[in-house]
């Protein structure tokens, strides 16, 4: 187990800006938008780099997830709030004046962070280390605590900001408990202070040399003739996109979310050796429902998958369309069985999978610094399916939007019912059992039919 | 359910007495593991079993017989004796240029169950082997492993089926080896030039 500061900074109107830019008929892309990502991103990394505070986990569209990490003695809290304050002052003072992205409404930020034990997930495959994810409850409270920051705001655990050599007088404002109460059902106990970051940037005239420098050159490194979003033909491989080789397809946002696993971690980290183990498992199941069903892993995010189906030629113009629901279902009977294995080694926990899946168009890129590569999906589409999952994927449970709910075939349309809380939605709670044997008997219809169409000739003359 | 074909394992599975290899050894172990490629990604239970002998011994295809598109809704072994059958393909040396059989390792079909037109099945004491293919027809496609346990897929598919609906539907060739040949040059007609060209 691991000690530490888990900060996310969001941006808040990302999303608005993606819409107009996606609507706007003279720019057929998201150019300038992966373009100001890549410029602020890689300049809050570089920053990192330079005071050797802490490291970015990952980054995920609107959202970067960056970790001040306690090594044998307490974290330096002057240092920690200065440079919070920094990436809101390298957005106000310089990202949002930069010439490139006139027109572009300016980013509005925020940040919410909290302290804890939380324990380090390296996801390995082949040898490699292809991600880190990090699990524990200061990074679930992080990321609550961002979405109710206003602009401009930085809401921190109380007892970071008791340790601070300054005033910061009327900047700061505790959080009354009640009010934590509110927008955390998950709420237990802990002191928070909301910090207004526009009251302090005389006293924080942030101004580092390096930063400017390196800003202006990422800035002018790439031109958006070079930024190219390509349709692909076959599955997409994340490995070769970068912020200028680019991806723009017709696609399913999967976004799945464990519930019930922070739980199982023991703050005192008694059962960490089993935890390890079954962190490997459920993170590997997650990733095999995707892939064997032609699905691509954009990325972990916690215990949370991010993944991409995508209309192609090798899978079938429509496929990708069942496949997304298959994965659904196929990861929700692996977990329900994985329950049962581990009931033995873990008892009185159940796991459980919130889905979430829409479909459109959206964009695939890849961003950050060398060696720190993070998988991306922007666009419309992507935000609908994590609200889907968010808001309203119950336990065991796939909401899908009224747009692929409309584009299923009629066996599969039958199994959803519009949600109870908004129209656009439609959920399923089928039993993974049930709807496995309604899909192999049309799997059986389909493949005797297609091998007495094509006779017994004609299929596998490769060697 | 019309008549119930598939059974539980019988547990008693036939030794085989495989052969040794005769000709260069690196080759023929290149050859299987290209082949194991192509099978995996259509068959992702089937495996290699190597003998573990000092004299090298051609290796076997072993395992669940369950298509991928099936298997991904397969989540324990109930679920793979259900949706699928035990299996052993041997290679022998030749494979590439004469095929192979597919045996009924833990003789899980029961064929009294099937009806006489039906039974597509070759059958001596020891093993109980599928009828997969006829010699005309593999001699036309290239690789003919992967088109045996295609085969050997469609049919415990349709026998499946048939537990259900009582039809059996796929269209097999005829044992026969005049009609045999008949009905595929029927069907390469079917594929036109491209096909002609292809054998």
């Amino acid at each position: 187990m691991r000690k530490g500061l888990h900060a996310y900074l969001n941006v808040n109107n990302l999303n608005e800006i993606i819409n107009k830019e996606d609507k706007n008929t003279t720019r057929e892309d998201l150019t300038r938008i992966v373009h100001i990502l890549s410029t602020y991103y890689n300049s809050i990394a570089k920053i990192l780099n330079k005071n050797g505070l802490g490291y970015i986990e990952k980054i995920s569209g609107e959202r970067v997830h960056f970790v001040f990490e306690e090594h044998g003695e307490p974290l330096n809290a002057d240092k920690i709030l200065e440079t919070l304050i920094s990436f809101h002052i390298l957005n106000y003072n310089f990202i949002n004046k930069l010439r490139k992205y006139s027109g572009l409404d300016n980013f509005q930020v925020s940040t919410g962070a909290d302290y804890g034990v939380y324990y380090n997930y390296e996801h390995v495959k082949n040898g490699k280390v292809e991600e880190l994810t990090s699990i524990g409850y200061p990074a679930n409270r992080a990321a609550k605590l961002t979405e109710k920051a206003g602009n401009n705001e930085i809401i921190l655990p109380l007892e970071l900001v008791k340790r601070l050599s300054y005033d910061l007088k009327d900047a700061v404002r505790q959080i009354d408990r009640s009010e934590m109460k509110r927008f955390y059902s998950k709420y237990e106990n802990g002191d928070y202070v909301r910090i207004n970051v526009n009251q302090l940037v005389n006293q924080f005239a942030f101004d580092d040399i390096d930063v400017r420098t390196y800003v202006e050159t990422q800035y002018s490194k790439i031109n958006f003739e070079d930024v190219v979003f390509r349709h692909p033909k076959k599955l997409i491989s994340f490995d070769q996109l970068s912020e200028k080789n680019n991806r723009k397809v017709d696609g399913i946002p999967f976004h799945a979310d464990l519930r019930g696993f922070t739980k199982m971690f023991k703050e005192d980290g008694s059962n960490l050796k089993e935890m390890v183990r079954t962190t490997k498992e459920v993170l590997d199941i997650m990733e095999s429902s995707v892939v064997e069903n032609s699905g691509i892993k954009v990325q972990f995010q916690g215990d949370k998958i991010v993944a991409l189906f995508h209309k192609n030629a090798e899978h079938g113009s429509e496929e990708y369309i069942e496949n997304a629901i298959d994965a659904g279902f196929v990861l929700i009977g692996k977990i329900i069985q994985f329950n049962k294995l581990a009931l033995n080694n873990l008892p009185n926990i159940k796991m459980s999978v919130g889905i979430g899946q829409s479909i459109g168009e959206l964009y695939a890129t890849r961003i950050g610094l060398k060696r720190n590569k993070h998988n991306i999906l922007l666009g419309r589409i992507n935000n609908l399916a994590n609200k889907a999952e968010d808001e309203y994927a119950l336990e065991d449970s796939i909401v899908i939007t009224s747009d692929l709910y409309g584009r299923l075939k009629k066996s599969l349309q039958d199994i959803f019912r519009m949600h109870p809380d908004n129209r656009r939605f439609y959920i399923t709670e089928e039993d993974y059992r049930n709807y496995s044997r309604k899909r192999i008997k049309e799997v059986r219809t389909k493949e005797s039919k297609q091998y007495n169409k094509e006779g017994k000739l004609g299929q596998y003359n490769a060697l | 359910m019309h008549c119930k074909i598939f059974c539980e394992p019988s547990g008693k599975y036939p030794i085989l007495n495989l052969a040794v290899i005769e000709g260069d050894n690196k080759s023929y172990m290149r050859k299987v593991e290209n082949l194991i490629m192509h099978v995996k990604r259509e068959f992702p239970l089937l495996s290699l079993n190597h003998s573990i002998e000092k004299k090298q011994r051609i290796s076997t295809i072993r395992g669940w017989l369950i298509k991928k598109e099936l298997c991904k809704f397969c989540y324990d072994e109930k679920d793979y004796k259900k949706e699928g059958i035990y299996i052993e393909v041997p290679l022998i040396e030749s494979f590439r240029s004469e095929g192979s059989f597919v045996i009924d390792l833990y003789q899980m079909i029961n064929w009294n169950a099937v009806p006489d037109e039906f039974k597509h099945r070759y059958y001596d004491d020891i093993f109980s082997v599928l009828c997969t293919h006829h010699r005309v027809e593999l001699a036309l496609v290239r690789n003919k492993i992967m088109r045996i346990l295609l085969s050997a897929s469609a049919l415990i598919n349709e026998y499946k089926r048939y537990e259900v609906s009582g039809m059996f539907q796929l269209n097999c060739l005829p044992h026969s080896d005049d009609l045999a040949i008949e009905r595929i040059n029927e069907r390469l007609g079917e594929y036109g030039e491209k096909w002609y060209r292809g054998t």
